[in-house]
């Protein structure tokens, strides 16, 4: 797989449209997940990655080789994300709501690249929720998944906001536990580790020479 | 939020409201609020970081690209990267460029709709190993309730529906445009009479003859059924019995016997499930929760005694299980509970 999506990689410079496409059909799922991921914005997360493809079409003949096509796509991604981020809440004047949380962010590519793809990630935590008593799972799904803050969850459930407060954090716990092994906590240590890091500056240094070429 | 309280936990970190606005942006207010607790706390920081993780892999996950998006973003990419069949935005002229354009021929679109079974994979197995060599293969495989849109690199068009996988060269490069399926899809297949496009599924195989054609089969089933809306298909058994199929036909193919039966049938069965159509006739309930399982994407628990006598046809467009499920209560007396991905029934 990982060599494939290199010798599409080397597809695309020599000028291949049908690699980018590819390339495009490939990662776009985990592309969005990722962009979504950083902007909490949806319409920003689809209009980065046009933009991304776009440019790798105009500079494809610049491009330099790459060890890993999709850690160079979530960097690259991440970049132009940040920027359109901060360029959205500087307009509005909310510069204060990207820093420096974003530098907490910014590593978290690492953890995509040696993950599982996005199906597998939503199946076992489709698969962990399932284990969850019924009123836990019910009230991560509320708030986590509808969007609902404890005070509302409080009144739909009629459960006093303390014991959702609890029930959530049991609930969280256990989750935690649950997928622990499967994918999040594992995606930590990962990226914890020195090749890993290593991998990540390289990955880091392509991305300086691509945009200075 | 306790500012003096140093040790939130991870748990507690995703738990706490005022966290989580930090994550999702929420207010200023909060930013700063867990800005300065991150200063006095430093040795905290792999803790936020896991938990912002987290939370925002919620939001990620809780908020999912939709069909719609995907095919209305890939519309767009290939339309800036002069692409697409209609545009005329050329990005910028390289000498390469003029061959990929001359790759992409113009063509009419031929759709078909194909599906195969799990079972028969001997050949194509075997097969697969030897193409596997000299091109590069891609392979999508579509989860219970979603389907999945692609293009390939001829400019065909494939959409495949739930718990589907189709097996198909980056780049199509040989004599023969072959893919192979499993599960069922719909096609609309560029016209290039130069390179006949092939669906293997099992010992059967469908070639695109004329301008277009529609195929489509069930998985699991003991038969593979290939279904014509305009245009011509051939359909080959083993390359032994054949037959040529014209508009509005169907051919049943018996996994068995290796038979081959032509008929008439109902659009709306083989293809409207692409236009977001489930359609059943002559169905069981538990065959009709059957399918609801694999278009939603979720099991069936059955705690009633269903009749395996009664049948029933209907169609619904767009929506949703609960909605589906409320209107089949008018017609047979049960109740339900829809969970997360669970239905159970009583």
């Amino acid at each position: 797989m990982r060599k494939n999506t290199i010798m599409l990689w080397d597809e695309l410079r020599k000028g291949n449209r049908q690699a980018l496409v590819a390339l495009y059909e490939l990662f776009y799922q985990d592309l969005f997940h990722y962009g979504l991921r950083i902007s909490l914005d949806r319409e920003i997360a689809k209009d980065c990655i046009q933009e991304m493809f776009t440019q790798l079409w105009k500079t494809h003949q610049q491009l330099n080789p790459v060890l890993h096509v999709k850690a160079y796509l979530l960097k690259y991604l991440n970049h132009l994300v940040l920027g359109a981020l901060k360029k959205s809440y500087r307009k509005r004047g909310l510069e204060e709501l990207l820093t420096p949380q974003l530098e907490l962010v910014a590593n978290h590519e690492e953890y995509l690249i040696h993950s599982q793809s996005i199906h597998e990630q939503q199946q076992s935590l489709a698969k962990a929720l399932d284990k969850l008593p019924e009123r836990q799972k019910e009230i991560i799904r509320l708030r986590f998944f509808e969007g609902y803050d404890y005070e509302e969850i409080s009144q739909i459930t009629s459960l006093q906001y303390k014991t959702v407060y609890n029930t959530s954090h049991e609930a969280i716990k256990k989750l935690r536990k649950l997928m622990g092994v499967s994918s999040l906590s594992l995606i930590l240590l990962l990226a914890a580790t020195h090749s890993h890091a290593v991998q990540l500056r390289q990955v880091c240094g392509k991305q300086e020479q691509f945009e200075r070429g | 939020m306790n500012p003096n309280k140093g040790d939130y936990t991870v748990d507690d970190l995703i738990n706490e409201p005022s966290f989580q606005a930090y994550a999702y942006r929420k207010d200023p207010e909060n930013i700063r609020l867990w800005n300065t607790w991150l200063q006095r706390h430093p040795e905290k920081a792999p803790s936020v970081e896991e938990a912002l993780f987290i939370l925002r892999e919620f939001y990620s996950i809780a908020h999912p690209l939709t069909e719609k998006e995907y095919e209305e973003e890939l519309l767009q990419v290939k339309k800036r990267l002069s692409l697409s069949k209609s545009s005329v935005t050329p990005l910028k002229s390289y000498a390469s460029q003029r061959q990929a354009a001359s790759a992409w021929k113009w063509v009419a679109s031929v759709s078909f709709l194909l599906l195969a079974l799990t079972g028969l994979h001997l050949w194509y197995q075997v097969h697969f190993q030897e193409t596997l060599e000299n091109t590069l293969w891609a392979e999508r495989t579509v989860p219970k309730g979603q389907k999945v849109n692609l293009t390939l690199s001829d400019g065909t068009y494939v959409k495949l529906n739930a718990g589907s996988t189709l097996k198909f060269p980056k780049v199509f490069s040989e004599e023969t445009r072959e893919v192979f399926l499993e599960g069922e899809g719909y096609f609309e297949v560029s016209k290039d009479s130069l390179h006949p496009f092939v669906i293997r599924t099992g010992n059967l195989s469908t070639r695109v003859l004329g301008t277009s054609f529609i195929v489509r089969a069930y998985p699991q089933a003991p038969i593979i059924e290939v279904a014509v809306q305009s245009g011509q298909v051939q359909v080959e058994e083993k390359r032994q019995s054949q037959m040529v199929l014209t508009p509005q036909e169907r051919v049943v193919y018996s996994k068995e016997d290796g038979k081959l039966d032509k008929s008439g049938f109902n659009p709306l069965k083989y293809f409207g499930w692409k236009d977001g159509i489930i359609y059943f006739e002559e169905a069981t309930l538990l065959e009709i929760f059957e399918q609801l399982e694999q278009w939603y994407g979720v099991s069936f628990e059955i705690n009633a005694i269903i009749s395996d006598q009664e049948t029933y046809k209907g169609s619904f467009q767009h929506e949703s299980l609960r909605n589906v499920l409320s209107a089949i209560q008018y017609k047979v007396n049960f109740q339900f509970k829809i969970s997360t991905d669970k239905v159970i029934v009583y």
